[in-house]
């Protein structure tokens, strides 16, 4: 249990994990000494409110994160002016968000499309095997994985399109002596 | 009948109560509190150090050396901005009383 509790302990945000854990972890310790000579239910209850008491903790101070700005702890942790997520960078996050649901609805139509347009459904594709029955099984395959086949869709829309950027940067990329020629030349000296 | 600072619930308020007196590290406010609200409160770690940590966020209390630090213990002890408080506290609580006492001797009269 102490080993848990230790473990548990890590999903404190870095900040009070540094300030507190240590103390924590000792009173914790010395708090369950005193277990020794209680009853089965008394140690439940004990490690219950300890559990729950730790998760709300935790639950509470990530929470904090999220909002505080200044944190100053007995001279302890450094003074932050800054907000680690100010309220600009949680709306950006809610609308990034909101794009990437959005790009996978359409990734997922568009492997609907793309199914329906290379399969016949109900018809066996000339050239293969009898039992490839193609338009059945691969027909109705992005209904029963639509949220994964979104997600491939977006991912390899995204591959495609990083490999586009790095080809016309790689086209566009111009040598270290084609640099140098920019360079005024230097007046000699007198 | 509102308290002095919205932050003060009643565990707060034991837990400077318990400072009132001397300093303390973690483990005696536990105990100090249990004692004090007569079982009625067992406070967590984690919800102590949390209350503890706004508290000095607050400037209610401060960290200090313990003479003989054993297991990484820290002891904490009222500022005078936290004394202040609990003072202005236990007078709107006792104002409180009065006001009570009061009103219960209007009605058996």
């Amino acid at each position: 249990m102490v080993s848990i509790y230790r473990s548990l302990l890590k999903l404190y945000p870095e900040e009070h994990r540094l300030a507190f854990a240590e103390e924590m972890f000792g009173v914790f310790r010395d708090a369950r000494a005193e277990l020794e000579q209680k009853t089965v239910r008394e140690r439940m209850a004990f490690y219950l409110r300890e559990i729950t008491g730790l998760m709300l903790g935790v639950a509470r101070e990530r929470i904090r994160e999220l909002h505080c700005c200044d944190s100053k702890i007995g001279g302890i942790m450094d003074h932050r002016s800054e907000c680690r997520f100010p309220p600009f960078a949680i709306v950006m996050m809610t609308i990034v968000f909101l794009i990437v649901v959005e790009l996978i609805a359409k990734g997922e139509g568009l492997s609907h499309y793309l199914f329906r347009m290379y399969t016949v459904s109900g018809q066996h594709v000339a050239g293969t095997p009898e039992h490839w029955d193609l338009g059945k099984s691969f027909g109705q395959w992005p209904s029963h994985y639509g949220l994964l086949s979104g997600v491939v869709m977006v991912f390899l829309l995204a591959w495609g399109a990083g490999v586009a950027a790095w080809a016309i940067a790689y086209l566009l990329r111009r040598t270290g002596t084609q640099r140098l020629e920019e360079f005024p030349i230097w007046p000699s000296s007198r | 009948m509102q308290p002095v600072n919205a932050n003060v619930t009643e565990p707060v308020l034991l837990i400077l109560l318990s400072l009132a007196a001397q300093p303390r590290h973690g483990y005696a406010i536990l105990k100090d509190v249990e004692q004090m609200s007569g079982g009625r409160i067992r406070l967590s770690t984690g919800t102590l150090y949390g209350a503890l940590r706004r508290m000095l966020e607050d400037e209610w209390i401060q960290r200090h050396k313990e003479e003989n630090p054993a297991r990484g213990r820290q002891g904490y002890r009222l500022t005078a901005k936290g004394r202040r408080l609990l003072e202005q506290e236990v007078a709107r609580m006792n104002e409180f009383t009065r006001l009570a006492s009061l009103r219960f001797a209007q009605r058996e009269g």
